[in-house]
């Protein structure tokens, strides 16, 4: 029973395990649990429980084709996945690129002609090539981190939910500068942010702020202020225009930076 | 020899498939039964399964050990994926609607169950166990949060009982299912 300590969240922990806070609950409850170690240890119980009660259902046995269909569909994707880094490791990838940006360049040349004698049309198609164009210098420091041994990948997921995935943020411990890309984090309207922040102890530092497009995505080329394996975590949170000192709202995203080998 | 759970994932970590394989034959029923559990469809629970080893898969390499138990993450995930499953299919219940309340009421409660071995499965049989002797209004509101995926207020709205009413049965439920797992018996309430 509460007595003096008004401060306290006894009356929200078993939802919270659960999972059922609305979300002004869940803001105020991360925030007191940040600070208190008593609730986190009343949390840590009530998430013994909740983490027993997936192991109560009535047990069935699974179909017998589905370890078949589970093996073969994950030897498909490390399939996929080898020849794809196979491919980025390959010294003919820089070939590639600049065959490419000089294919485009061509393309260009052709354009800027047809936009002569197309007028408006030409112009279209010119834009698109420079759009083209600038997502390839975007995605070239990606092209370049990937070819450096050592590159590790941390998966950005969801505050309070690790099985959701926001992105992925591609690094080297002893570098200070990361690449991180989003997906599923909803554009924000005009007056807000996306500020990424590298956590050392309890410090949090401002690593940029960043906006997304229809689909989610969004591109931070990361610059630290010391070499990333001195972070133990990235978050990301939701900031007036402009960027935060500080934090000012709950992580969306909270991820460990695990940098051992 | 046994391979522990945290061997086979430093294994498939480094690409040994067979890792899979065998995290496969410890974990699939326990996470399919979830998964039926929560979704009441095979097919779904299926691909709740395939689901669930894709991303043990793709997050071996940054799973930490020392963060918990590889089985409490995989069925934490089970459970995340089936919930979000149930959400998008908008199997939830609406506050209107008494039809669906009533479908996910028959959904969430308690079925028969069956034992199993192991040390979490002996808690497991103590939370079943200890579940089954809720106050059904207890259960029920713990079983509609848990497998159903609602909120307090949805719960309220599909039983039709106060807000406080329902946080109070959920909280005295939990406080009886702690007891059962330390060990400590409680009196009976409500």
């Amino acid at each position: 029973m509460q007595t003096d300590n008004r401060d306290h969240i006894d009356e929200l922990i078993d939802l919270y395990a659960l999972g059922m806070l609305e979300p002004d609950d869940q803001q105020r409850s991360d925030a007191h649990l940040a600070a208190c170690g008593r609730c986190r240890g009343l949390l840590e119980d009530a998430r013994h429980v909740v983490d027993v009660m997936a192991f109560t259902p009535e047990q069935h046995d699974p179909p017998p084709d589905l370890r078949r269909k589970v093996l073969t569909r994950i030897e498909r994707l490390q399939k996929t996945e080898r020849q794809a880094a196979a491919y980025t490791r390959r010294p003919s990838l820089w070939a590639r690129l600049f065959g490419s940006i000089s294919s485009l360049r061509l393309i260009a040349t052709v354009a800027m002609v047809l936009a002569l004698l197309l007028g408006g049309q030409a112009l279209l198609l010119r834009r698109e090539i420079d759009s083209l164009q600038s997502e390839m210098r975007t995605l070239q420091p990606v092209a370049d981190l990937l070819k450096q041994p050592g590159v590790q990948m941390i998966a950005l997921t969801k505050q309070g939910d690790p099985t959701t995935i926001h992105g992925y943020m591609l690094l080297r411990p002893d570098d200070r500068e990361a690449f991180l890309s989003t997906a599923e984090l909803a554009p924000l309207p005009q007056g807000q942010t996306y500020q990424l922040w590298l956590i050392n102890g309890d410090q949090p530092e401002s690593a940029g702020i960043f906006s997304t497009d229809a689909q989610g995505v969004g591109y931070v080329r990361v610059q630290a202020q010391q070499p990333l394996g001195a972070y133990q975590a990235v978050g990301i949170s939701v900031e007036p225009a402009g960027g935060s000192k500080q934090p000012t709202t709950t992580p969306i995203v909270l991820s460990q930076i695990s940098t051992g080998s | 020899m046994v391979e522990q759970d945290e061997v086979l994932i430093r294994r498939l970590a480094q690409g040994d498939i067979r890792a899979l394989d065998e995290l496969y034959t410890r974990y699939a029923r326990p996470v399919y039964s979830l998964a039926l559990r929560i979704l009441a469809d095979s097919a779904d629970a299926e691909e709740v399964v395939q689901d669930v080893f894709e991303r043990v898969w793709r997050h071996a390499p940054s799973y930490d050990a020392s963060r918990g138990k590889f089985g409490t993450w995989l069925m934490s995930m089970a459970h995340h994926i089936s919930i979000d499953r149930v959400r998008k299919q908008q199997r939830r219940p609406q506050a209107s609607n008494d039809e669906s309340n009533q479908l996910a009421l028959e959904r969430a409660v308690d079925r028969e169950d069956v034992s199993e071995t192991g040390l979490r499965n002996v808690e497991a049989q103590q939370v079943r166990r200890a579940l089954r002797s809720l106050p059904e209004q207890q259960r029920t509101a713990i079983e509609l949060a848990y497998f159903g995926g609602l909120s307090h207020i949805e719960i309220a709205s599909a039983l039709g009982d106060p807000l406080g009413t329902v946080k109070a049965r959920i909280r005295r439920g939990m406080e009886r299912l702690r007891s059962a797992l330390s060990g400590i018996a409680i009196e009976n309430d409500m």
